[in-house]
């Protein structure tokens, strides 16, 4: 994995020195709540049996098995997966094209570009899913004036309901893969460009051969991160459609496990849904880290 | 030392400002380029327009979907501070970020650095530790936390908040790591040749060479516990003297019976300011890229 082939040994007594505080932070802060999060998911966990009304009761798996046999977990599911891999493809493409765009635009155009970007992300996520709300209304919005469609509600159907969430998420989160690469690519030494450019390549082929390999560990960082958030989505979806839609065709996993646990006060089942959920996001990212490996990258 | 880290001879980053155009097709080039980044700028602020505009409407106004204000309300700002006392909430604000940036920067540096480029038994398994410490919803661990927190004496402070970037963040480790990945090796072998320990090798070499990254980083850290609402309202939801902003911006909405959404929107105008401005000085790091780097050649 890392990649200090070359180093002395006493490594790892160096490394632990380097690693224990975080560490310790990391394993302490994560492994208590686990234990717990897992233990709950066990019972059978409500409102009575917080206020003391009722026995605990242990379920065992019983939770899994009730969640796994709901049908409407399994569309939520499937939901989820479709809405956040296509937040994170639209954060990814828009946040890495506006990267390579600041590199070539002057100070001016520059600042603009990184002013709105950290405008956007810095909208807290309530205050920016309500003016998003505001630009599309139905009857009185902008776009729909703009695109002369008064009264088209985007609210209404699924589908466009979904995809305006989608296009708030990747307005709030594009600056982050924008800045991280933006900054990846001012740190690529001026020397290394210049070699390639001795060597003869092309612009196209400097940037395919030599920044894209060098910048693959941030690739590699930016997507992962995209893919925790957007699994994760709640605000928007909860301020959006208002929880999670008609009938609940907008829900997600997040919002689904608050409602389960808290709006029908079932913490034992929302700590189950908690559980699946970051069972899947460790699969999936697991899954992505072993492909890379497979396909010969160092992680 | 030797005169390598004295003296660290100057590179340009790799992409420079570029210049002027020169000709025709060039000139072409320069406004294609420019139109589309300023066409981005401007779609991607006009939800922010759109805040600013709120905020200095009439309570009136604020509630109709009329989006240009028929009165301008400037004194909304003012009213902002009159109703709650902002100045207490910017200092929690600022306590908040500014030591969980500082710490954030001390502890996980380091970290990063050894992930980056030791190689040890249990650096595979510390960094999957690292990768699911992110993913885990922090709705998910509150109760525990809080009650371990609770048993510290520490709750209704933001420390639990901050503690933790004192030791070491994994999100800021996690990125921190690869951006010292992009440092290529031989750079580090040259340095390792002239003499220098790892200590060294990190603050005068990577350090310096990733400085844009460093920058992302603690933008990031900042812009994340700024804008962090539910920490803040787990720990000290409770007692409204260590409120940070964001907590006082959602109030803001629940004071009234109806939401003064003028007033939220002058809110949270305030709040976006200082990281405007933050970001302003920041940009430099970005811009100017690498001043200095270790190696020549």
């Amino acid at each position: 994995m890392a990649r200090g082939h070359r180093l002395p040994r006493g490594d790892g007594r160096a490394a632990l020195a380097y690693l224990t505080p975080a560490l310790l932070v990391l394993g302490g802060l994560m492994a208590y709540p686990i234990y717990q999060l897992v233990l709950i998911s066990l019972f059978d966990y409500g409102q009575e049996q917080v206020s003391g009304g009722a026995p605990l009761v242990f379920l065992g798996l019983g939770n899994y098995t009730e969640l796994l046999a709901d049908k409407q977990f399994w569309t939520v599911l499937w939901q989820t997966v479709g809405f956040a891999a296509t937040c994170v493809v639209g954060t990814l493409v828009v946040g890495a094209a506006l990267a390579v765009l600041a590199t070539r635009v002057r100070t001016w155009a520059r600042t603009l570009l990184f002013l709105a970007a950290l405008g956007a992300w810095a909208t807290p996520a309530v205050a920016g899913s309500t003016i998003w709300l505001f630009l599309f209304d139905a009857n009185f919005g902008l776009v729909n004036e703009v695109l002369g469609s008064t009264g088209f509600s985007w609210t209404f159907d699924r589908w466009t309901a979904f995809g305006l969430v989608a296009a708030q998420v990747v307005w709030c989160s594009f600056p982050f893969v924008m800045v991280t690469l933006y900054a990846g690519i001012k740190a690529i030494p001026q020397e290394v460009v210049e070699a390639a450019a001795l060597d003869g390549a092309s612009t196209v082929r400097t940037a395919r051969s030599v920044l894209l390999p060098l910048l693959r560990p941030l690739i590699l960082v930016v997507t992962i991160q995209s893919v925790i958030w957007d699994f994760k989505v709640f605000t928007q979806i909860y301020v959006m459609t208002s929880g999670g839609g008609i009938a609940g065709r907008n829900l997600v996993l997040n919002v689904y496990a608050y409602q389960q646990a808290f709006a029908a006060s079932e913490y034992g089942l929302g700590a189950t849904i908690g559980v699946v959920m970051t069972a899947l996001l460790l699969l999936i990212t697991i899954g992505y880290l072993r492909a890379l490996r497979k396909s010969g990258e160092e992680l | 030392m030797t005169a390598l880290l004295s003296e660290p001879p100057k590179v340009a980053p790799a992409t420079a400002v570029p210049r002027r155009p020169r000709n025709k097709r060039q000139l072409l080039d320069w406004i294609a380029v420019h139109s589309v980044a300023l066409a981005m700028g401007v779609i991607f602020t006009v939800p922010l327009v759109f805040v600013f505009l709120t905020s200095v409407m009439s309570d009136r106004q604020a509630l109709t979907s009329n989006m240009w204000p028929t009165e301008w309300h400037f004194e909304n700002f003012a009213l902002v501070f009159e109703k709650a006392p902002m100045l207490t909430y910017l200092g929690n604000s600022l306590l908040y970020s500014v030591v969980a940036t500082a710490g954030m920067l001390l502890s996980s540096v380091p970290a990063a650095y050894a992930l980056a480029r030791f190689r040890f038994r249990g650096s595979n398994a510390a960094f999957m530790l690292l990768i699911a410490a992110m993913m885990l919803p922090p709705q998910v661990v509150a109760v525990p936390l809080y009650s371990m927190w609770a048993s510290a004496g520490l709750t209704g402070t933001l420390w639990p908040l901050i503690v933790p970037y004192l030791l070491g963040d994994a999100f800021s480790i996690f990125l921190l790591r690869q951006f010292f990945l992009t440092i290529p090796e031989d750079y580090l072998d040259a340095a390792r040749i002239d003499g220098c320990n790892e200590f060294q090798i990190l603050y005068r070499v990577l350090l310096p060479m990733t400085r844009p990254g460093i920058a992302a980083a603690s933008l990031f850290t900042f812009l994340y516990t700024w804008n962090d609402y539910f920490g803040p309202l787990l720990y000290v939801g409770e007692r409204q003297d260590s409120w940070p902003l964001s907590i006082a911006l959602a109030s803001f909405r629940g004071m009234h019976r109806a939401t003064q959404w003028n007033l939220t929107m002058a809110a949270t105008t305030l709040v976006l300011i200082p990281v405007l401005v933050l970001f302003l000085f920041a940009q430099k790091s970005f811009v100017r890229g690498i001043t200095f780097t270790g190696v020549k050649g």
